[in-house]
């Protein structure tokens, strides 16, 4: 393997622009900071599609191959959805496609909030059309005629951007009525989020399409057969839905030989401000953890401990496992962790644990919709007793936290409160020795 | 969730949904008027309890948070002071988002 692509600077926001908005989006401010964007093996979604129109030759052909081809050629490509789950996209695609109705969508969850990623960032913002590709793409696959991107309210230049790239998109006919003469529609929807992480959920976030209360959805039924306003749909990540225009493009089985067994293609790891070149990399799936902390991050600016990979609700990794991981969602899972969205937040050595934990809590107390009572009281009464640990010197009964951490997981509806538990075990097991203080035996 | 609300929402369809109506709603003052709730309540033929519920969900929709930007930070990941530019005392490493906190400093 070796690096395909040099490195491109992006714009970020700083915190002292936060009042200059407008100023920013117009591009009057200079923007003061950078991070890296490179491909490590094969670049798909950080390759540059050039030209637009001949990019949208791949939509054409698409378009004018029968859906059975096209779905075949995604369950070749094995693609699995790069949100977190790791769901097989074509089982997605078919189910919606069985499903009965005249009206079908497909959602394309934008609602990037896990601290730390900024990889679909990355895509809307610099890769627009192998997003909009994507999505008709699909569209054309599970029979859908509308598109919606949910694109989180703190990435406020990504909407505009995703916006004006559909006006491109109608302006050249590449949306709207008989697409290529196919006879196929498709029309898209841009839906900016209002701040509320649990809206990342897939039936959250179509509760809050609908303008409901952004509630957890008993499942079944799935989306796929009763998704929004109660249709077919299909709700997929940023990421996952950029992968279509290259696997048919290029053929599933090409994208099926990148990577490994059962996690094929490549995912983009987004690493934070603890590396010494923090970054969006995108690395094949099965690419050992300890090139992208070191060759890749150039490894850390201060002492870490752990990294907190997957988002809040992915696994909590010390760094002496970084040597038995390699990036794809077997090797996570083997050994206790979840590969989740690839963000690596890092824990310095000085960050204490259990302070850590009862963020972890607070953070799942906040954003809990209040749906299910194991998340919703589960993670209030978690930071409650941490909180008493931390400041009143008060002992956890051992015991009792398992039995609420246990009850969380097995409980909760969703990932949230589902998903908690396991950063907070591999803290118990990996830093027992720090955390014992604060538990009884 | 109610199936029934989720019929009389997609009534609208997509091009005037209610959630986006919303926020349209709060763009002149960060949270929406209770005139605006109503409003869009007798539209989308829906509940109080369903237009003011959710309008009380969200960070960016909320009276509390009225005026206040969320901007995402993400790489450093941490909040960063808007005062003097250094990393937030209060909130030193990880940020649930990058929601404006109020300045304790």
């Amino acid at each position: 393997m070796k690096i395909q692509l040099s490195i491109i600077m992006e714009k970020n926001y700083s915190g002292n622009d936060i009042d200059l908005i407008a100023d920013i989006k117009k591009s009057q401010a200079p923007s003061k900071e950078k991070y890296h964007v490179e491909s490590y093996g094969t670049p798909i979604l950080t390759m540059d599609y050039g030209d637009i129109h001949g990019y949208y030759q791949i939509l054409k052909t698409a378009l004018n191959t029968s859906r059975e081809v096209l779905l075949a050629e995604l369950k070749d490509s094995g693609v699995r959805g790069r949100g977190g789950a790791g769901f097989s996209m074509a089982f997605k695609l078919d189910s919606c496609r069985q499903a009965q109705g005249d009206t079908k969508f497909i959602v394309c969850n934008a609602d990037e909030g896990d601290p730390g990623a900024y990889s679909d960032r990355y895509i809307l913002e610099q890769r627009p059309h192998a997003l909009l590709m994507g999505m008709i793409i699909a569209g054309y696959i599970a029979g859908a005629q509308h598109g919606v991107v949910y694109i989180r309210g703190e990435y406020p230049e990504a909407v505009d951007i995703i916006q004006q790239a559909v006006n491109d998109l109608e302006t050249f006919g590449y949306t709207g009525e008989n697409i290529f003469g196919s006879g196929f529609n498709y029309r898209f929807k841009v839906i900016k989020a209002q701040g509320a992480y649990i809206c990342g959920e897939e039936t959250a976030l179509l509760s809050s399409i609908e303008g409901q209360r952004p509630e957890v959805r008993v499942r079944p039924p799935y989306p796929t057969q009763q998704g929004l306003f109660n249709k077919p749909t299909v709700v997929n990540n940023v990421e996952t839905l950029a992968n279509l225009p290259y696997i048919m493009s290029q053929s599933g089985k090409k994208f099926a030989s990148i990577g490994t067994e059962k996690s094929t293609g490549t995912k983009l790891v987004s690493l934070d401000g603890h590396f010494n070149r923090p970054g969006i990399y995108e690395v094949d799936m099965g690419t050992p953890l300890s090139v992208v902390v070191n060759e890749l991050g150039k490894g850390f600016r201060s002492k870490v401990k752990a990294m907190h990979i997957g988002g809040p609700l992915g696994g909590l990794v010390p760094i002496d496992k970084i040597p038995t991981l390699s990036v794809d969602f077997d090797s996570f899972a083997k050994e206790g962790f979840l590969l989740g969205h690839a963000s690596i937040v890092c824990l310095t050595e000085d960050f204490p644990i259990i302070e850590y934990l009862r963020h972890l809590f607070k953070f799942t107390a906040h954003e809990s919709c209040g749906k299910c009572f194991p998340c919703r009281l589960g993670s209030t009464r978690g930071a409650e007793m941490l909180d008493k640990a931390i400041n009143e010197g008060y002992q956890i009964d051992s015991e009792l936290f398992n039995d609420l951490i246990n009850t969380m997981e097995i409980g909760s509806l969703c990932a949230l409160g589902g998903g908690l538990p396991l950063p907070v075990k591999n803290a118990l097991h990996y830093f027992d020795a720090e955390l014992k203080q604060y538990f009884s035996a | 969730m109610s199936k029934n609300i989720s019929e009389l929402s997609g009534r609208k369809g997509l091009e005037r949904n209610l959630f986006e109506q919303l926020g349209i709603a709060a763009e002149e003052t960060g949270t929406p008027t209770i005139e605006a709730l109503e409003s869009l309540r007798e539209e989308f033929l829906v509940g109080k309890s369903t237009v003011y519920g959710t309008a009380s969900f969200y960070d960016f929709l909320r009276p509390e948070n009225q005026g206040k930007k969320g901007l995402c930070l993400q790489w450093k990941c941490m909040p960063i002071c808007r005062n003097t530019g250094q990393t937030c005392q209060k909130y030193p490493r990880i940020s649930t988002h990058t929601k404006s906190e109020k300045c304790v400093v």
